[in-house]
């Protein structure tokens, strides 16, 4: 059967490369730089070496990215870590760090912005760029391609880079490690049709239906009529072939540089005195103040960082409880540390960042000015204990309170007072069915996040549980969880009201 | 009397007036017990204004005449900012006494030069109602600053120093002493009263 299909299919035709050169420039092209080794470089692992990640996949260790020379001594991923290490004794294995690999990509986003404006970080391990628009700035696809390689790779990071009329081709060829150029959206469907029905990364089911019927390769779905594959496969797999050929305007979200504020002062002569050096600080703070004001933004933390010569310099930070964007409170705690503490050697310039901006949150006032007072107050007092914090350590406020126990050590926390107070559990339902019911999980949009609770061994009724907050078609908001004790079936434990 | 005389009584509510004082005019919190508020010039614990609590140890009850006057001010939305306190505030005995926790402010300070600024800072802020220290050791200047924090914040600073700070600051000074029948209490000054009182509280 594969023999057959494979005898039917076109060879695939090479002509696109060169055949059509760009015709307009101003049509919307994708570029895909897509990170095979995006795990290992970003613990700071050489791919070029035997190496590897791992993870925990149902509570075993299992192997999760592997490098290319480990791959040629038979090593792959999902491999137990036993077995790694008998394969390869000097396999040099390191724990996954997903939050690296998000910071790594971030990295690299903000490096892309220099050559589009428009980056998207929604697959994982790839950066989404439109570039139709800024070719003529970087002299044709070509030669973009090749800047931006060596933006990439400065970062430590091997992009596969590929070029099509259609971001989910060019996804599609980058994880396949194509580095395909392609300008015409009529080529695009010749250009992928060899590659194997496996890499559009289909269900299991699915793929396995395909493949009983003979279809190997994208041409082989694209030969088939579109309204049958659409009954016998669903929708979905129909879109998802439209995509590829370019026919869909799917949104993705543009990533932004997270702003950040930069100024230096550079002083006339070296001086001492903190009331010499001051007003520079005043003037940065004010910059500041206006840069914030600007973006309709607040600071969560200002750092000074004075700068001596020939000595290593010295660093404030200011970290505030809520957001502000008044200069005249962080020079008050500016004033406040710099009195405090004596400078090794004198001031030759001044630095003041930031990275810690968030959006600006009006405060609601009522028009009546009722409780204009109170809200004064309550400012007033943040800014108060900011400057407490900033004096005696950010550990020195504590509230206490109660816990559930009777022991008395244990009948109480004291914890550090945080701006946002929200040591509660997740949300609860505010009507609990007295029995949960049982409930078919289809059609059912899930909201949370998994929260598990279990445990109750001391009265006989242990549970273990898996909690999720659920839409269902009706418009309810469901609080539903899985019996992980009874095979996995859910319940519906209450109802949001 | 002189209209001008008036005019500064009413403007220097501090100004001593004898026996006959219009003690009404200050703003005080009862302190939950009758009996002592029925001694105490105003009915209460003053605000605004700095008291001072001479005991011979800790533990003997100092605290405990304080507590109802701290639910009072805590349910009133007023914050309860202990400086430095010599051991960890106890939450559930707290909690038994009706303070709102959520109202309740430990501040820790590892150096002693830093319980004084503290103690000004919160008490001048406006939202803090009754502030507790241990000060070690208070020069006169450093109390009159704290007692003008006290007033700009309407708010009542309880000392427990180690000995008697020297200095007319306080507006209240107290006495402790255990006795069998219960806390005796021995008012050695009161802003407003030249009457030198002692009871015995069954606490």
């Amino acid at each position: 059967m594969a023999a057959t299909a494979r005898a039917f299919s076109h060879p695939p035709s090479r002509r696109d490369e060169q055949a059509l050169e760009p015709r307009s420039e101003s049509r919307r092209l994708w570029l895909c730089a897509y990170f095979p080794n995006l795990a290992l470089e970003s613990l700071g692992l050489d791919p070029t070496q035997a190496v590897a990640t791992l993870e925990n996949i149902k509570g075993r260790p299992c192997l999760h990215a592997v490098s290319e020379p480990a791959r040629l001594a038979g090593i792959e991923s999902g491999m137990t870590l036993a077995a790694a290490r008998a394969l390869c004794p000097n396999l040099i294995i390191r724990i996954r760090d997903p939050e690296a690999e998000q910071l790594a990509l971030q990295r690299l986003a903000d490096a892309a912005l220099d050559f589009s404006p428009w980056v998207s970080l929604d697959s994982p391990q790839c950066l989404l760029l439109e570039i139709g628009s800024c070719l003529s700035l970087f002299g044709g696809a070509e030669s973009l391609r090749e800047q931006l390689r060596q933006a990439l790779l400065k970062l430590n990071h091997r992009p596969v880079i590929a070029i099509t009329p259609a971001a989910e081709a060019s996804e599609l060829a980058a994880l396949q490690g194509l580095e395909s150029f392609i300008t015409d959206k009529k080529a695009l469907r010749s250009a992928l049709g060899p590659l194997p029905i496996a890499a559009l990364r289909l269900d299991e089911k699915t793929l396995r239906r395909l493949q009983k019927i003979g279809i190997r390769r994208l041409t082989d779905l694209w030969r088939l009529p579109r309204d049958g594959l659409a009954r016998r496969y669903g929708k979905e797999l129909l879109n998802r072939l439209d995509a590829l050929a370019g026919q869909d305007n799917r949104a993705f979200n543009a990533f932004h540089r997270p702003p950040r504020f930069e100024a230096r002062r550079d002083m006339p002569v070296e001086l001492e005195r903190l009331e010499h050096f001051f007003p520079a600080v005043e003037q940065l703070a004010e910059e500041f103040e206006a840069f914030l004001q600007a973006r309709d933004a607040t600071a969560l933390g200002v750092n000074l960082e004075i700068i001596h010569h020939a000595r290593p310099s010295t660093r404030l930070e200011l970290n505030f409880r809520t957001g502000s964007r008044d200069a005249g409170h962080w020079l008050a705690l500016l004033h406040e540390k710099l009195e405090r503490s004596p400078l090794p050697a004198p001031v030759l310039a001044l630095a003041l960042f930031s990275q810690a901006i968030a959006p600006f949150q009006p405060e609601v006032v009522t028009l009546f000015d009722d409780d204009a007072a109170q809200i004064n107050g309550d400012r007033e007092w943040q800014s108060m204990l900011d400057q407490l914090q900033a004096r005696l350590g950010t550990s020195a406020l504590k509230q206490l309170s109660i816990l559930d126990d009777h022991r008395p050590e244990r009948a109480m926390t004291a914890q550090p007072v945080s701006p946002t107070q929200n040591r509660e559990m997740p949300a609860r339902p505010l009507w609990l069915l007295s029995k949960p019911e049982a409930l078919d999980i289809q059609g059912l949009q899930l909201l949370s996040e998994t929260e598990r609770i279990e445990s109750g061994w001391w009265d006989n009724a242990p549970i273990r549980r898996d909690y999720r907050v659920a839409l269902d078609r009706r418009g309810r908001k469901l609080w539903v969880f899985r019996d992980l004790n009874a095979n996995g079936s859910w319940y519906l434990h209450g109802l949001f009201g | 009397m002189n209209p001008a005389l008036q005019q500064l009584l009413s403007k220097e509510p501090g100004i001593w007036r004898g026996l006959r004082s219009e003690s009404s005019t200050w703003r005080v919190v009862a302190s939950g017990f009758p009996e002592l508020d029925a001694l105490l010039p105003g009915g209460g614990w003053p605000l605004g204004a700095l008291m001072e609590i001479l005991t011979p140890c800790l533990g003997v009850g100092e605290l405990r005449i304080l507590l109802p006057a701290m639910a009072a001010l805590s349910l009133t939305g007023r914050w309860i900012a202990w400086v430095a306190p010599p051991h960890q505030p106890y939450a559930p005995a707290l909690v038994q006494a009706g303070i709102r926790l959520s109202q309740l402010l430990i501040v820790e300070s590892r150096e002693a030069s830093d319980i004084p600024w503290s103690l000004e800072k919160l008490l001048s802020s406006g939202g803090c109602g009754m502030a507790l220290a241990w000060p070690g050791r208070l020069s006169a200047h450093q109390t009159r600053r704290l007692q003008l924090a006290a007033e700009q914040g309407n708010a009542l600073a309880a000392l427990f120093p180690a000995q008697t700070c020297g200095s007319g600051h306080a507006a209240l000074r107290l006495e402790v002493r255990p006795t069998p029948e219960g806390l005796a209490l021995n008012i050695v000054k009161a802003r407003g009263s030249l009457s030198r009182e002692s009871l015995i509280l069954p606490i």
